[in-house]
């Protein structure tokens, strides 16, 4: 492609350019690559770019941004073109980031240990112990070797004389693993010619010597070991399940784990089960409520006193975030020198601590044309709640506020040089210009010393100011290419672990609160499929049958949509029901509508993200994914046929998958329970809503309920054109021969819950196989006739018995929860308000 | 003088608890003027885990676990002190604030760069509201810093409401300032938040004060409460410690339990349950002189 042989317009002076020298030459390490673009017409290009975005957004690929609940993760947004680092600027780069992993293991070491660097003034006790994540409870627990840091990542970008500088360090909880890998897989797809030739290093050898060295550090093999998330609303929490499948582990939120006598256990349906290693992904002040942070929900309250008790491996060890913070890039290079006799082979950006007198004047003199922010805020730059400010930004108020903050409590400030980010090509809306980017480069401990992994997640600003840079603002990202000099190693984690496996007919016991979210998936999903049935029934006849649609509604829609025995909502005509299956469709904010359904399925769904093949995630997803007519439009029958046609195949899709694709193990047999109780009771409501009273126009209702209950070519198989009461009741409540019956529900509960495990007390009492039988019997010793003896307009038989089954279907669902979910909930408590004299 | 105190701490829950966790910051701790005799908790329940340590402030604190499933726990200290009065201080000869600042700024010694940590704010201190223009009236240019502080103290008690039904122990600071009015525990954050928003040192120290039955009436068991205060750092003195509740220089007739930068870090008991539904707590303190002959106390607040 020509256009990449053009300067890019838009760079500004100052800046360095990753592809061009500053004759306007191709860099060297760039020409090949180069070549490749050059070779793809226009429109090949636009078709890969076009791939990479699908895979991304099938593999449901996200950012979320926090406090966005409800289905708004944000796509991961990826250029293709790749940032591609020469071999030479890859082993300065590999160099330093290994000085600087090792200096943080050695500061926090030290800060929770001797305190040495304080002691000796190398280090003002300030920016340890004013640090809110100085955690106190931590000092003197040593982990494992005397290892802080397991995970280590660093920020760089380029200045304006291609030098490097480190933007942010992270040595608490790292994120960007999991998007970085995901970038590889898909760009070595997408430009898979380059990717061969261009002895691109491979990334699976250090995810390999990150899971293997933490492992090594953990008593025994034979324990658990865990990636702790805090859980899916988390902005990160699709790295935490694409790393958790990557590196098997047991995907975990804070609940899963409980703490016994200073050991941590993982609850799994069958009990307690002990963990030797924490792949933690929850910040340290989150990860014990009682010692740290007491809101927190996500942690395990005596994590610490287990940690003191050394009896499990946390990586990162609790308290990394110390080091994070922009005040100690101040105190940096003073620190290298002290503790490895050496300078600092990459310097962060330039930093004043305001907590001294010179800082303070220096401050003052630099703040037009440096940014302020709070000491210890170690958030990007610019993001939400930053507390960053560019000095030239202030208001003369703000400034004098300002001023007086920095002279009262200069300890709490810095202040920091920005210079402008070098420029990478990228490709977007269909040309090539250049954005600022960064680059986090990752390094893990081993017992054999760091490694760091060759590559990294690039991020693109949004745009040319400095502000843009977090990807919570709008960034994008890019996969970063190492050129090596010698032939690549193709190990690749996924193929084969480097070991031996004994062959295993089953997966590790299952984390109960997994169980039950995919319990009740499975109900959501049979709901939403009952739900749809409905609305489809209703919307086919409108136009044309419009006094039986109204019919159906009025008995079925209405009542199912309200779910409460509230006074039912007259609908007067035909097009007030047009109106109201508008809403019940296509309306995010009816509580009970098809959108929230189908919202409710998806977060359940991606809460067990882990336990889900990536087609049957790819089905969830497109359910919600499909395109809807704009808000205010009139209804239209044959569009929502239409929709709802296209929901009944992909939720016939996603029992299909579940029925031939998964595992028969825990995974499958809660989510297939939860969809039988629900289509258990649904079946009974659905029966009884329609023929408990009797009615002239029976014979329709019979059909229509026949075709929602996807029976009518059974029905018609063996009774032909006659609609009867006795054989329908039959059918639908009573054979156990038709898998859309009752009874068959009914059946199969019961020999599902022969499945499951019997360990506790409470599974060994077997309450929910009590009431499963009970259910059973119920509908074996019904007759059909006597169901559909019918007195004065009510059909008494009936009505006890759909009733029966509808109650004793939610107590089952209990019984299974109290069995197998532990639900009990978490509370503080603390000694109350004191109360003077 | 001598004295017994007894913090007896009761749990009732509206259903069974399965699993609860403790942190107790119940037994006392040894100051400058104050001996530990014994002290030491016992609980109503046997537990799955229980380990007594010292904290980074080296307050006496204990973790215990509780597996059996309960619906009431009791938690009782009972400890034996002297303490003896604080030192007479001339307030003159405390440092001008700004040399105290200066110090914090190039700590010497172990002892200043241990202050450091009380300047920064912390959980329960942490202001957006403008305390900094409060506290900074007490200190106008070269004020010795422990005047300074006393007349601050002077002020919260003056302009802050004692009231025992507007806040409770997680009530922010800020809001106690906007509605002028809380608890001991309150008026303490807001002197140490004040003196923080100066740039000075100040830390929450939790504990118990003697009281005095209405003359002619026996004292009434469990009838005390714990009490908090703040202190300020003031060199050469060190650690002087200021009651705004009371509007008094602490002495004699307070009982130390542990300190830190706020209520977060030396809660008598913090807890985490599982299950419980709901819970109500109650505690009862007994502050008993050995000899029971009862000095006279200074001007407490009714």
């Amino acid at each position: 492609m020509s256009e990449v042989a053009e300067p890019p317009s838009a760079t500004l002076p100052a800046r360095f350019d990753e592809l061009r020298d500053a004759a306007g030459e191709l860099r060297p390490h760039w020409r090949a690559f180069a070549r490749t673009l050059a070779s793809l017409s226009p429109e090949e290009f636009e078709r890969r770019q076009a791939s990479a975005r699908a895979t991304v957004q099938d593999n449901g690929v996200t950012y979320n941004v926090y406090d966005d609940r409800g289905g708004q993760a944000r796509p991961w947004q990826l250029d293709i073109v790749p940032f591609i680092l020469s071999a030479g600027d890859w082993k300065q780069i590999e160099a330093a980031v290994i000085q600087r992993a090792m200096l943080a293991d050695m500061i926090l070491r030290d800060v929770y240990g001797p305190q040495a660097l304080i002691r000796e003034s190398v280090l003002p006790p300030h920016l340890v112990t004013g640090h809110p994540q100085f955690l106190r409870p931590l000092c003197g627990a040593r982990p494992a070797q005397n290892v802080h840091v397991h995970l280590y990542s660093a920020d760089l970008a380029r200045g304006a004389d291609g030098s490097w500088r480190v933007m942010a360090s992270r040595a608490d909880a790292p994120g960007g693993l999991g998007y970085a890998l995901e970038n590889r897989l898909v760009v070595a797809q997408t430009f898979p010619e380059s990717f061969g030739d261009m002895q691109v290093a491979r990334l699976a050898a250090f995810f390999n010597a990150y899971r293997e060295s933490i492992l090594g550090l953990g008593a025994s093999r034979r324990d658990r070991a865990v990636l702790l998330t805090p859980g899916p609303y988390n902005e990160a929490y699709f790295e935490h399940v694409y790393l958790a499948h990557y590196l098997g582990l047991t995907l975990v939120q804070g609940d899963d784990l409980a703490v016994r006598d200073g050991e941590v256990f993982l609850k799994t349906l069958t009990g307690l089960e002990r963990v030797a290693a924490i792949f933690r992904r929850v910040d340290s002040d989150f990860c014990d409520p009682l010692e740290f942070r007491g809101d927190s929900a996500l942690g395990v309250p005596g994590l610490t006193e287990a940690v003191r008790a050394g009896s499990v491996v946390l990586a990162n060890a609790l308290g990394g975030g110390v080091i994070e913070s922009p005040a100690m890039d101040a105190y940096l290079p003073n620190i290298c020198r002290v503790l490895l006799g050496e300078e600092l082979r990459i310097p962060d950006i330039s930093t004043i601590w305001c907590g001294t007198e010179w800082g303070r004047k220096e401050a003052l003199a630099r703040m037009d044309h440096s940014i302020l922010r709070d000491a210890f805020d170690a958030r990007p730059l610019f993001s939400r709640r930053s507390s960053a400010r560019l000095g030239a930004d202030l208001d003369e108020e703000e400034r004098e506020r300002l001023v007086a903050r920095l002279n009262r409590r200069g300890e709490t400030m810095v202040l920091q040089e920005i210079s402008p980010l070098g420029l990478a090509p990228v490709f977007e809306k269909g040309e090539f210009g250049a954005k600022p980017v960064s680059l986090r480069v990752f390094a893990t401990w081993t017992p054999n010393g760091w490694v760091v992994m060759p590559g990294g997640l690039t991020r693109v600003a949004a745009n040319e100011t400095v502000r843009a840079l977090s990807m919570q603002s709008g960034a994008s990202s890019k996969d970063a290419w190492v050129l090596s000099t010698t032939p690549v190693d193709n190990f690749s984690l996924l193929a084969n672990g480097g070991r031996t496996l004994e062959i295993r007919r089953h997966g590790e016991s299952a984390p109960s609160r997994a169980m039950d979210n995919l319990f009740w998936l499975g109900r959501y999903a049979e709901r939403t499929e009952s739900f749809v049935r409905i609305l489809r029934s209703v919307a086919a006849r409108v136009s044309d049958e419009p006094a039986a649609a109204l019919e159906v509604a009025r008995k079925l829609l209405i009542p199912f949509s309200q779910a409460s025995d509230a006074p039912i909502e007259e609908i007067a005509d035909e097009h007030e029901l047009a109106e109201e299956l508008n809403v019940l469709i296509y309306s995010p904010r009816h509580s009970r509508g098809l959108q929230r359904l189908l919202t409710r399925v998806e977060q359940m769904a991606w809460s067990v993200r882990d336990r889900l093949s990536l087609d049957t995630w790819r089905t969830i997803h497109a359910m919600t994914g499909q395109m809807l007519p704009p808000v205010g439009v009139p209804f239209e029958a044959a569009g929502a046929r239409f929709y709802l046609d296209a929901l009944v195949r992909r939720t016939a899709a996603l029992s299909g998958l579940s029925a031939e694709n998964m595992t028969r193990g825990p995974n499958w047999l809660f989510m297939e329970l939860g969809r039988r109780v629900e289509r258990a009771q649904h079946l009974a409501w659905l029966v009884r809503q329609t023929v408990g009273h009797a009615d002239v126009r029976e014979t329709e209702h019979m059909r229509i309920l026949l075709e929602i209950a996807d029976s009518a070519m059974t029905y018609r198989s063996r009774y032909l054109n006659v609609f009867q009461l006795v054989p329908f009741v039959d059918l639908l409540l009573l054979d156990e021969n038709n898998p859309r019956s009752c009874a068959f529900q009914l059946a199969t509960i019961e020999s599902h819950l022969r499945e499951l495990p019997r360990i506790t007390q409470a599974q060994l009492n077997d309450v929910p196989g009590t009431i499963a039988h009970e259910m059973r019997g119920a509908t074996a010793n019904a007759h059909p006739a006597r169901l559909a003896f019918c007195a004065a307009g009510v059909r008494p038989g009936l009505v006890e018995l759909t009733d029966t089954i509808t109650s004793s279907a939610a107590e089952l669902s209990d019984a299974i929860a109290d069995a197998y979910f532990q639900h009990a909930s978490r509370s503080r408590t603390g000694s109350g308000p004191m109360v003077d004299a | 003088m001598e004295y017994f105190v007894r913090h007896r701490t009761t749990y009732r829950y509206l259903q069974d608890v399965s699993h609860s966790w403790h942190l107790a910051h119940l037994r006392l701790r040894t100051t400058p003027t104050q001996s530990v005799h014994n002290s030491g908790i016992t609980l109503s329940l046997e537990t799955a885990s229980r380990v007594a340590r010292d904290d980074y402030f080296e307050n006496p604190c204990e973790w215990f676990a509780i597996d059996q499933p309960h619906n009431h726990l009791e938690v009782l200290a009972e400890s034996r002190v002297t303490v003896e009065p604080a030192p007479d201080r001339i307030f003159r000869d405390s440092l001008p604030w700004e040399q105290v600042r200066a110090l914090l700024e190039s700590p010497q010694d172990d002892e200043d760069r241990d202050a450091v940590q009380f300047q920064f704010d912390s959980p329960l201190t942490r202001f957006h509201s403008d305390i900094a223009a409060y506290g900074g009236a007490s200190f106008p240019p070269h004020r010795p810093l422990l005047a300074g502080a006393i007349e601050l103290m002077n002020r919260i008690h003056k302009d802050f409401r004692y009231d025992t039904s507007v806040t409770d122990v997680t009530t922010p600071v800020d809001r106690v300032f906007e509605i002028r009015a809380g608890v001991c525990q309150d008026l303490a954050h807001v002197g140490i938040a004040a003196m923080r928003a100066v740039g000075l040192a100040a830390r929450y120290v939790s504990g118990y004060l003697l009281t005095e039955p209405p003359p002619g009436k026996p004292r009434l068991l469990g009838a005390d409460a714990s009490h908090a205060w703040f202190s300020v750092w003031a060199p050469p003195f060190g650690w002087v410690d200021l009651d705004p509740t009371n509007n008094l220089i602490v002495s004699e007739s307070h009982v130390t339990s542990s300190w830190g930068r706020d209520y977060s870090d030396v809660a008598p008991v913090a807890g985490i349950i599982l299950g419980g539904h709901d819970h109500v707590v109650e505690v009862g303190v007994d502050v008993i002189p050995v000899d029971q002959a009862l000095p006279q106390l200074p001007h407490i607040a009714p």
